[in-house]
């Protein structure tokens, strides 16, 4: 797991393919993350032991940004397809004063379920992250 | 006994004694919006129990680490007072999940 300044890209033009998803950023909503995550891996072609992966990875980074966000944010999330690989980008303003970080368990449970998973402070004051998982199968 | 929370569209708690057991039966979703219901239930059931606590979680489709951190939680302070705490049925991603964070040989599950 890393930590890096650059500016998350989460407001660049989306490809044919990719999803972008804006809700208030509350624990009430994860499930729309989630439930939009494992729409985009199944389109991908994951199994679903891929996408349980994905679902959960996906609502633990959004959940560590909830936790440090004001009351009346957005949560922003970028889910992009390159073959068989799937971009999730997560965006929201943040009220910590330093670079937020996922608890332990939840830090194992990235570690384990995405190919790679970082998080970014975002050089407008937000925090975002960035996950990548790929496919065991090409989508056809 | 009646249901400590009825149904709402993500997550169901119900709370039965049988032989002594406490049964929490868990339907729904488990994350930080819905945590707090599975905590209240543990804790009843945690007051009724003459025997086991036993969690069945056969009905809950996910769970994420804030699920976790309960069971846990749970696990260790029933621990101290010499009640057992069983997860009873998990579905295939809450295994995955016990696995994932090297629990599943430190909790009790049937």
């Amino acid at each position: 797991m890393t930590t890096s300044e650059i500016t998350t890209d989460a407001g660049a033009d989306l490809g044919a393919g990719d999803v972008r998803l804006e809700i208030p950023a509350h624990h009430r909503n994860l499930r729309m993350a989630r439930l939009t995550a494992a729409a985009c891996a199944t389109d991908l072609g994951f199994t679903i032991d891929e996408i349980e992966e994905l679902r959960l990875a996906v609502d633990e980074a959004c959940a560590m940004l909830i936790e440090h966000a004001p009351d009346d944010a957005r949560l922003t999330l970028t889910y992009r397809s390159d073959g068989s690989l799937l971009t999730v980008e997560g965006h929201c303003p943040s009220h910590a004063a330093h670079v937020v970080e996922p608890d332990p368990v939840a830090k194992v449970v990235l570690h384990t379920t995405v190919d790679a998973f970082e998080v970014i402070s975002a050089d407008d004051g937000a925090t975002a992250f960035r996950m990548r998982k790929r496919g065991a199968v090409e989508p056809s | 006994m009646q249901p400590v929370e009825e149904n709402d569209e993500l997550l169901a708690v119900d709370l039965t004694l049988v032989d002594g057991d406490a049964i929490v039966v868990v339907t729904g979703e488990l994350d930080p919006h819905t945590v707090p219901r599975f905590e209240e239930a543990i804790a009843e059931a945690t007051t009724a129990a003459d025997g086991r606590v036993v969690l069945d979680l056969a009905g809950v489709g996910f769970m994420d680490s804030s699920g976790l951190r309960v069971v846990l939680a749970a696990h260790e302070d029933l621990a101290g007072r010499g009640i057992q705490m069983v997860l009873r049925t998990p579905s295939d991603a809450i295994r995955r999940l016990l696995e994932i964070t090297d629990l599943l040989d430190r909790l009790d599950v049937e």
